[in-house]
């Protein structure tokens, strides 16, 4: 198969049109070939649509349709079908572009040349239906759409004549059919049931009921969010740790069935309901407070992965050494995929913490996806200051996504300043107040500075963390005893836009403590003015943390 | 002079009227769909309206001046129904969208009437007819059943773009009462103006087995011809 992308040379054009149409020797081509058209350049529009033209006097293009452009005013778009001997050609289409004059602006579509078959079907219209009736396990009603004769282009190469036929099966779903007009054999089908928004109920990790965004309709819905601008999907991986590992390891795909689904629309399964609606709401936020369009600011899709592991104690005797992140932790894998760890099973701990499922925490959701964010603007290294800058960032949005959806408190489902406390108890993994009660340093002269924890990310994240804390909340720093003036909680988003412009426009990729104290600092001058409340509460909190 | 009773001399009385039913029968209208999974709260105002009114009736002398005869009226009025509604956030619980809007619901409306009437002769050549009897109106009245609205990502306000209506012809029984006052300037040939009230409690399908009960009729002035024999 050739692809022929043009709108560049001229000659790169007259090459492709001699490939594409020129009848040549089968042992000196492919039996079929398609031409890619994408012509916008007024050479390459003028060539293409001559020969289109062409088409259309000799009958090999029809025009299927003529639509007035409803974005620009005069403008018409017209579509026209290939046909080979009368028979149209599946996926062999033109569509063109025209000003009021009727001159043609700009041309997309594929030609397929090369078909060399005969066109009279041994096998009748009446006989296609039957047995597409037998395919789709109902009988064709005397009103089911006629079967359509078609040239079908094959996957493999070469072209054969098959029938069209669109039909209904006994699982409700409608396919369509492409049989072979000589013995009725199946030479493609494929789902033409177009995928339903809707909105489900679900309950979470916690027990709480919300809504959530899936496709589907009646008896079948998967967790994949269309009514956002990016595609959001959960995949339920069912307790296989081997075919996780084996997708980020790039070995397998993901495909359909991976997908989270139900049949009712009310989904109990909290580890994914929560992964799939906390990435919706994370997306919310930061589309709403800074006007992001998702991790890449251009709507890149998000994949969750829960349920890697089973959350029982053979799957934690059977895996927990090989795979321990799939338990005790969530992390970012890149390119918009997220995996979440299971937590433990009932009864077991884990520094006297029990552990559930990690996407049943808000903050935690938003902390691994804010780890994309990063990926694409700042890309942190994630080791040493930069990879605890990484770290903090990810705090720091995921707790501000909790005080965006969540109101004020301790316990459950409440904004605070600690992080996973939903789902690690007692008391979360980190403090934003006090990262010393989880032996965090909230001061630069703590910092851990041996290589473990690639050189103290989640440790020394704790000195950027409590600088956030106290440029909102104000207090005085344990270590310094240097107080802050705080913004105040009601002042907050101006606090999250300084930490959210220093981290994704300024920071260089091994950014430093000081160089994020600067850079935030030069971001709370460009949002508030020099002198405002945010920069002065970012540099006193800075200053009490102990980076100059 | 005084509208002393004469014995009538017509045997058989028809009219042909022009003119309007103005009403104040406005009503409301209040319900839940599920949207989101949440209920919808839509509130539908259907005003008051006034409109054409045609009308025709015809009566025989069955005694004295007592007459007996039938009539009908009809009614087109157009209005614009005040309609709002409360739409769930696809994401949130408990988070709504107002959006308001009016929409056309133009009301047709036909009654038959059985007057009884009674003639009075206050002079050679003026008539005037009291009549009263049962009638059955019926309505056809675009019931809204559904708001249509349009939403964009983050979905925080929608936009009003117009409503679903179920509109079938219903009716009841009431009445009617009215008088009919004329001059003959011909043999047979007359000009005169009625003004009758009518009314019936209608009840009309809505949505989801739900109906919606409201007035029909009203207060009817209408002049035309009539015609004696």
């Amino acid at each position: 198969m050739r692809v022929l992308r043009t709108g560049t040379a001229a000659g790169c054009l007259a090459a492709g049109l001699a490939t594409a149409f020129s009848p040549a020797p089968a042992a000196q081509a492919p039996p079929d070939k398609r031409a890619s058209i994408a012509a916008s350049s007024t050479t390459a529009v003028r060539q293409w649509d001559a020969l289109t033209q062409s088409m259309l006097r000799s009958g090999e293009l029809r025009i299927r349709q003529v639509r007035d452009d409803t974005l620009i005013a005069g403008h018409v778009n017209d579509r026209a079908d290939q046909y080979y001997r009368g028979v149209r050609v599946f996926g062999g289409d033109v569509s063109r572009q025209m000003d009021a004059q009727g001159v043609v602006l700009s041309l997309f579509g594929n030609f397929y040349s090369g078909i060399d078959i005969g066109v009279d079907p041994k096998l009748s219209a009446d006989e296609a239906q039957v047995r597409a009736g037998e395919l789709a396990g109902l009988a064709r009603g005397p009103d089911a759409p006629d079967p359509e004769l078609m040239v079908l282009p094959l996957d493999g190469g070469g072209y054969k004549l098959a029938w069209r036929v669109r039909a209904v099966t006994d699982k409700v779903d409608i396919v369509q059919f492409f049989l072979d007009a000589s013995n009725g054999d199946v030479l493609l089908q494929y789902s033409d049931r177009e995928a339903q928004t809707t909105v489900g109920r679900a309950t979470g990790v916690l027990g709480d009921n919300k809504k959530i965004s899936v496709s589907g309709s009646s008896g079948s819905f998967s967790l994949v969010d269309r009514l956002r601008p990016p595609v959001i999907e959960t995949n339920d991986m069912k307790g296989d740790p081997v075919r996780t590992f084996n997708y980020l390891s790039g070995a397998v795909r993901l495909n359909s069935s991976d997908l989270a689904a139900d049949d009712d629309n009310n989904w109990t399964d909290g580890a994914v309901d929560d992964a799939h609606v906390y990435a919706g709401y994370t997306y919310d936020y930061y589309f709403k407070r800074f006007g992001r369009r998702g991790l890449n600011n251009n709507d890149i899709r998000i994949r969750n992965l829960a349920n890697p592991v089973r959350r029982t104690q053979a799957d934690l005797l059977r895996y927990f050494d090989q795979f321990p992140d799939f338990f005790v932790n969530a992390f970012y894998a890149g390119g918009g995929d997220v995996v979440y760890g299971v937590g433990l099973p009932p009864g077991f701990t884990l520094s006297g913490q029990s552990w559930n499922h990690l996407s049943g925490a808000l903050d935690v959701v938003a902390h691994e996806l804010t780890h994309g964010v990063t990926e694409f603007t700042s890309n942190l290294i994630y080791r040493n200051e930069s990879g605890a800058l990484n770290e903090a960032f990810s705090d720091i949005m995921g707790t501000s996504v909790e005080f965006f959806f969540q109101p004020t408190g301790s316990g459950d489902l409440k904004a605070d300043y600690l992080c996973a406390e939903d789902v690690v108890k007692p008391g979360g993994l980190r403090s934003m107040e006090n990262p010393q009660a989880f032996g965090d340093p909230d001061h630069y002269s703590r910092r851990f500075t041996g290589t473990a924890d690639n050189g103290g990310v989640h440790i020394n994240s704790g000195i950027a963390n409590h600088a956030f804390y106290l440029a909102i909340e104000g207090g005085t720093n344990r270590t310094s005893g240097l107080a802050v003036q705080g913004i105040g909680g009601g002042n907050r988003e101006q606090m999250e836009k300084v930490f959210y412009r220093a981290f994704t426009s300024m920071l260089p990729t091994n950014a430093t403590f000081s160089q994020a104290r600067a850079a935030t600092i030069q971001a709370a001058r460009d949002l508030y003015g020099s002198n405002s409340n945010a920069e002065r509460a970012v540099t006193e909190a800075w200053t009490a943390v102990g980076v100059q | 002079m005084p509208a002393v009773a004469r014995p009538a001399t017509e045997q058989i009385w028809f009219t042909v009227n022009v003119g309007i039913q103005a009403t104040n029968n406005s009503f409301d209208d209040a319900f839940d769909l599920t949207l989101y999974t949440e209920p919808e709260h839509v509130t539908v105002n259907y005003p008051a309206r006034s409109g054409l009114l045609i009308a025709g009736s015809g009566a025989y002398r069955v005694w004295r001046q007592l007459f007996v005869g039938g009539g009908v009226t009809r009614d087109n009025a157009s209005a614009h129904a005040q309609v709002t509604a409360q739409l769930p956030h696809p994401f949130f619980d408990n988070t709504y969208r107002n959006v308001e809007g009016t929409a056309p619901t133009m009301r047709s409306e036909v009654g038959a009437h059985l007057l009884i009437g009674w003639m009075l002769r206050p002079s050679r050549t003026v008539r005037v007819m009291l009549t009263a009897g049962p009638s059955y109106i019926t309505t056809k009245q675009p019931i809204v059943t559904e708001v249509t609205f349009t939403e964009t990502y983050p979905y925080d306000t929608a936009q009003f773009t117009g409503v679903k209506t179920n509109e079938n012809w219903r009716g009841a029984l009431g009445f009617n009462g009215g008088v009919d006052v004329f001059w003959m300037f011909g043999k047979n040939v007359g000009a005169g103006g009625m003004v009758q009230f009518t009314h019936a409690r209608i009840e009309a399908p809505a949505n989801a087995g739900r109906s919606v009960s409201f007035d029909a009729g009203g207060g009817q002035g209408a002049a035309g011809l009539r015609f004696f024999f």
